[in-house]
């Protein structure tokens, strides 16, 4: 299991929300990420919150500065819509991107970015929300617009154009401290045939045991429990 | 500052390994800049597919000069994920493409169970058995090392496997060498912390004096 720090980013700030609204700054990205590279965190996700709203993608100068001092994998997300901005993204020292509005927009896009840059680089973010009981829809830009896809006829539609690992993140959980959406989690594990990250709702280290218990090679996404200082990243290593 | 020469062809996430270079105090070049190997240490990274990587190594006239640039025992060449996957013969990915054919042996699918999940991602555990040549990498053994992955070389000499670790109990080859001056890794050093830089620094600073 991996341990990765989520960094939302909005105009050069860290930001955190609550169901990825209501948005509070948390303070300078690269400080940030310098110290949970210094704490021992596995990997960083950095994504440009509004990015994909406003179809343009700022975070390649950003990337640029934390690349030079940090030498864990980083993934940079928001507004990634073409090859050209993949190609920005990894010039930049990122090692992956992570797809959301334009995957959904263009399914097929997935094809064109893996056979360009194999599937490793390529990592599918899903937003999901809860719609009934045991079924869950995939949102686009940052959980502001609804696409009518069933979950897992989405996920069947990543896992056939192609990708390297799958970011699942949980809207209604998000940034609550609540615990992990363990039903949304299990649902996709039982027809998840990639590397599955979950993001939303960690609270505590029994959150990310929890995981541990019931999920066998899952990774999480924590964002609130480490900009708070809620965990250490070195107590969930030797947890 | 000792130059180092990094063999970019496609397209790739190969800024990070320059980064790691420049932050350990080494002048990383790109091989592209002037079309040369002008350095006597040469890396060659993992970008895209076997079958591509090999295509475009041929049309820019890399081969040769790789051949060549190994004949030299004083020149030193490490191979990273893909790149260590090229010394092999031959690869199955995509369709059967050869090699550098540096190293006896083949590449081929980690996995053919459709049910086990890939690419196998993550920080592994690996274990170093290092031969006289590089017996100052037996301080790595045991180390945490970043892998992500879905094919995997396989020496047919045993001599020429030196690091392994493991996907769903089986063992598989993390480090493969060839003479005293040709190594690859399967996993990423250059993306793996401190420990990983540390690597990259010991292996450079033992092998070129």
């Amino acid at each position: 299991m991996r341990t990765i720090a989520r960094i939302d980013i909005k105009n050069d700030s860290v930001i955190k929300g609550i169901n990825l609204e209501g948005l509070r700054k948390i303070g300078d990205p690269v400080n940030i990420a310098k110290e949970y590279y210094a704490s021992g965190i596995d990997e960083l996700l950095i994504i440009d919150s509004v990015a994909s709203l406003y179809g343009r993608n700022n975070l390649f100068d950003l990337i640029k500065k934390i690349t030079n001092e940090i030498f864990v994998p980083i993934t940079l997300g928001g507004g990634i819509r073409s090859l050209k901005d993949i190609e920005n993204a990894l010039n930049s020292g990122a090692d992956k991107v992570a797809i959301n509005s334009k995957a959904l927009e263009n399914p097929s896009f997935l094809n064109e970015a893996t056979s360009n840059f194999g599937e490793s680089t390529i990592v599918v973010n899903i937003e999901a929300k809860k719609i009934t009981d045991n079924s869950w829809e995939p949102y686009k830009f940052c959980g502001r617009e609804r696409t009518n896809y069933n979950l897992n006829d989405w996920i069947n539609i990543i896992q056939d154009k192609g990708c390297g690992e799958i970011l699942l993140t949980s809207i209604d959980k998000e940034g609550t401290e609540t615990g992990f959406d363990i039903d949304l989690i299990k649902n996709v594990y039982e027809i998840i045939k990639k590397p599955l990250i979950v993001s939303g709702g960690c609270g505590s280290l029994d959150d990310i045991i929890e995981i541990r218990k019931k999920f066998k090679n899952v990774s999480v996404a924590l964002a609130s429990v480490l900009h708070y200082k809620t965990l250490k990243i070195s107590e969930i290593n030797v947890s | 500052m000792k130059n180092i020469t990094i063999v970019d062809y496609g397209m790739g996430n190969i800024r990070s390994l320059y980064n790691s270079l420049k932050f350990l105090g080494y002048n990383p070049i790109f091989y592209s800049e002037n079309n040369k190997i002008d350095a006597n240490i040469c890396i060659l990274p993992g970008v895209g597919a076997f079958n591509q990587a090999m295509k475009l190594i041929k049309e820019e006239k890399i081969l040769d000069k790789l051949e060549n640039f190994v004949k030299n025992e004083n020149n030193f060449l490490l191979g990273i994920c893909l790149g260590m996957q090229l010394f092999f013969e031959e690869s199955s990915e995509n369709f059967t493409t050869s090699g550098l054919g540096m190293v006896k042996g083949k590449v081929k699918k980690l996995s053919t169970n459709t049910n086990d999940v890939l690419p196998n991602v993550g920080w592994f555990e690996t274990n170093i058995k290092p031969n006289k040549s590089f017996n100052f990498l037996k301080e790595f053994n045991k180390q945490k090392f970043y892998y992500v992955h879905s094919f995997i070389a396989e020496p047919v000499q045993k001599s020429n496997q030196i690091g392994t670790s493991c996907y769903n109990d089986k063992d598989f080859c993390a480090i493969t060498v060839k003479n005293s001056n040709i190594i690859g890794t399967q996993f990423h050093s250059e993306k793996s912390s401190k420990i990983g830089l540390d690597f990259l620094e010991t292996l450079i600073k033992n092998t070129i004096n």
